[in-house]
């Protein structure tokens, strides 16, 4: 197997576990209009949730998993009625500085709970890897392929179809209008938080499964935002298409420029996020915001 | 607001910065009190705790004038005192310069880079711009750690200052300088803030279509807020450097930078005396707990694995609270309590 298409696939699938973990992103910021700087963080909490469950409590694997699922959808909601309720409609730094401290908590509690060792999840997938047309393929790949695929369309159906979907679509568009309406707009909120918190969590279990679970994946959940910046952030297809370019342009650049300049694969992610805010400031789906006085 | 009674007869007393006599007594009194008291009367760990605290309200000064200031969110601010600390001690001990030259040259350099990093904010504002100053963050440091110049990961070593035969190779001695850089930063940014810029600055904070409908450019600006916010970053940054004698890279971290944030939010935007408010309350909060774990450490040693996250967790519950209690920071409660004393025994 050639070096550029084994970058690929692990590329596209670490970018494919960016696309869901941005997908939180967006759906909070469509809805509510908050930019959730601690979408990496929460990442770390699921997937060290998931740890506490399946390994120290020592319950079976995929109960740990959907009982980690439930618990980050309540903690959505905690974080929701705590931390945002009081703050809403405020200007963007506050709200913002309100996820940066949520960030630093959850962070620091990881920190003083966890340590900074490195874990591992139990050996719950098959160890035979796949072989396909000539690839071998780990079932970690496969395994982040399929929540992508998995999350993106029930979500969109979800946005599109049921009727929390659609209040927070009317809410998007506005808010006072939605309420005027008799929408429930905390409870759309609330939902929003729990429905991303999910997601981060499924981010979480599946970067656990492919590189362990250790505090450095937060330094993992920030390049959730070049995948926001360049599929544009208020898109859902957008932020799975910047999740799988990042992951790609990544490992790509690890593979070949990393013997060059050391280090550049983990900085390449906000060069590109760079590049792409100065010529495309609304990414590749992002709708483009016309100003007035 | 002045006190009852003041009025000016030429434009001179109209605009300058010191209205009356009790006013010049508190200045010229706490100015005495800073440079005398606390290297006398403090031991060797708190008078390091106010060097810290002297060199971060320079820096927070900075991140005021571009974020209080002029609106443009900087999450990159430690990246830019890296650029200082890094640039002064590059000069002082690879090409010899001395530190009275390099300290200038460094706080240039820091406002050259801030200039580069702060173009995307003609285009866009908001979060992409906290997006781009968070890619600053990174690729700065990302340069720093990987140049040979820098010394990598293990750092550079700096130089301490001397003037003729004074040195000032203690944290005690270094103080002066601190708090002498720290008088003229202040009164730098305090004017900054009251001419011609700092007004143009306001006015882009408050919508910056409507300031440049008003004929203030736009680019020379923003630009101008990125050079002087980074500056004084510099500054700071080369401050740090020859203080602790000795630049690595962990120093200026992002969470470095949400700190800086973090002060100005609880001394209050947009507002020169909230930054030492909340530099002075969140320093000493935190000290004061890293102290207490440190005591605790004594009898149980697992104590002091926790200092560093509860120290964090403390500072994030701070911002959480007055965020939502009170946001607009302590310097809005300090203007209240001064036209209360003003103005009683009436209301208003």
């Amino acid at each position: 197997m050639s070096l550029l298409s084994e970058a690929s696939i692990t590329g596209l699938a670490l970018g494919a576990v960016y696309g869901v973990i941005a997908l939180g992103f967006v759906l909070i910021y469509k809805s509510s209009g908050v930019l959730n700087m601690a979408q990496g963080s929460l990442v770390l909490v699921g997937s060290f949730l998931c740890y506490s469950l399946g390994v120290q409590l020592g319950l079976p694997f995929p109960l740990a998993i959907v009982l980690t699922l439930v618990l980050s959808l309540a903690f959505g909601f905690l974080i929701e009625r705590v931390l945002l309720r009081p703050l809403v409609g405020e200007e963007v730094l506050p709200v913002i500085m309100v996820t940066f401290a949520l960030l630093i908590i959850l962070e620091n509690s990881v920190m003083a709970i966890y340590g900074p060792e490195h874990h591992l999840y139990p050996q719950y997938l098959p160890v035979e890897p796949i072989r396909f047309a000539g690839m071998t393929l780990g079932w970690v790949y496969i395994l982040a392929l399929a929540a992508a695929a998995l999350l993106i369309p029930s979500l969109t159906i979800f946005y599109k179809r049921h009727r929390i979907g659609i209040a927070m679509r009317a809410t998007a568009d506005d808010q006072q209008v939605a309420q005027s309406l008799g929408i429930k707009v905390e409870q759309v909120y609330g939902s929003a938080w729990a429905i991303s918190c999910l997601t981060a969590s499924v981010g979480g279990i599946v970067l656990g499964t492919i590189v362990g679970v250790y505090f450095g994946m937060s330094g993992i959940g920030m390049k959730v935002f070049p995948a926001l910046i360049v599929g544009g952030m208020d898109s859902i297809v957008g932020s799975i298409v910047g999740g799988l370019m990042v992951g790609l342009l990544e490992n790509i650049a690890g593979v070949y420029l990393d013997p060059v300049l050391a280090g550049i694969k983990d900085v390449s992610p906000y060069i590109i996020l760079l590049l792409v805010i100065i010529f495309k400031p609304f990414g590749l789906f992002g709708l483009k915001r016309i100003e007035r006085i | 607001m002045l006190p009852n009674g003041v009025l000016a007869d030429t434009y001179e007393e109209d605009k300058a910065l010191i209205r009356t006599k009790a006013q010049w007594g508190i200045l010229i009194g706490a100015i005495v009190f800073f440079y005398v008291i606390p290297p006398s009367v403090l031991s060797g760990s708190w008078i390091s705790v106010m060097n810290r605290w002297g060199i971060t309200i320079i820096a927070a000064l900075g991140l005021q004038l571009l974020t209080g200031y002029a609106g443009q969110i900087s999450i990159g601010h430690s990246a830019f005192i890296a650029v200082g600390a890094y640039t002064s001690a590059i000069l002082t001990t690879r090409l010899g310069f001395p530190i009275w030259a390099s300290l200038p040259l460094s706080a240039l350099s820091a406002g050259m880079i801030g200039i580069i990093f702060g173009l995307p904010s003609l285009r866009v504002k908001g979060f992409y711009l906290i997006m781009s100053t968070l890619a600053a963050q990174f690729i700065i440091m990302y340069i720093v750690t990987h140049i040979g110049l820098t010394g990598v990961q293990s750092g550079i070593s700096a130089p301490r200052p001397s003037l003729g035969n004074i040195n000032f190779d203690t944290d005690r001695s270094f103080y002066l300088i601190t708090i002498t850089m720290l008088i003229i930063c202040t009164y730098m940014a305090v004017n900054i803030s009251r001419s011609k810029p700092g007004r143009a600055f306001v006015a882009i904070r408050d919508n910056d279509l409507a300031a440049e409908v008003m004929g203030i450019s736009l680019l020379r600006y923003k630009l101008l807020a990125f050079f002087i916010g980074c500056f004084f970053a510099g500054i700071a940054g080369a401050l740090t450097a020859h203080w602790i004698g000795h630049v690595s890279p962990e120093r200026f971290s992002l969470l470095q930078s949400l700190w800086f944030l973090g002060y100005i939010i609880v001394g209050g935007m947009g507002n020169i005396a909230g930054v030492f408010f909340g530099a002075t309350l969140i320093i000493g909060l935190t000290e004061w707990l890293s102290l207490g774990l440190q005591n605790i450490s004594m009898s149980y040693p697992h104590a002091a694995l926790w200092v560093a996250p509860f120290v964090n967790i403390l500072f994030a519950v701070i911002i959480i609270l007055f965020l939502i209690f009170e946001p607009k920071g302590l310097a809005h409660r300090w203007h209240i309590t001064k036209a209360n004393y003003r103005l009683w025994p009436f209301a208003y």
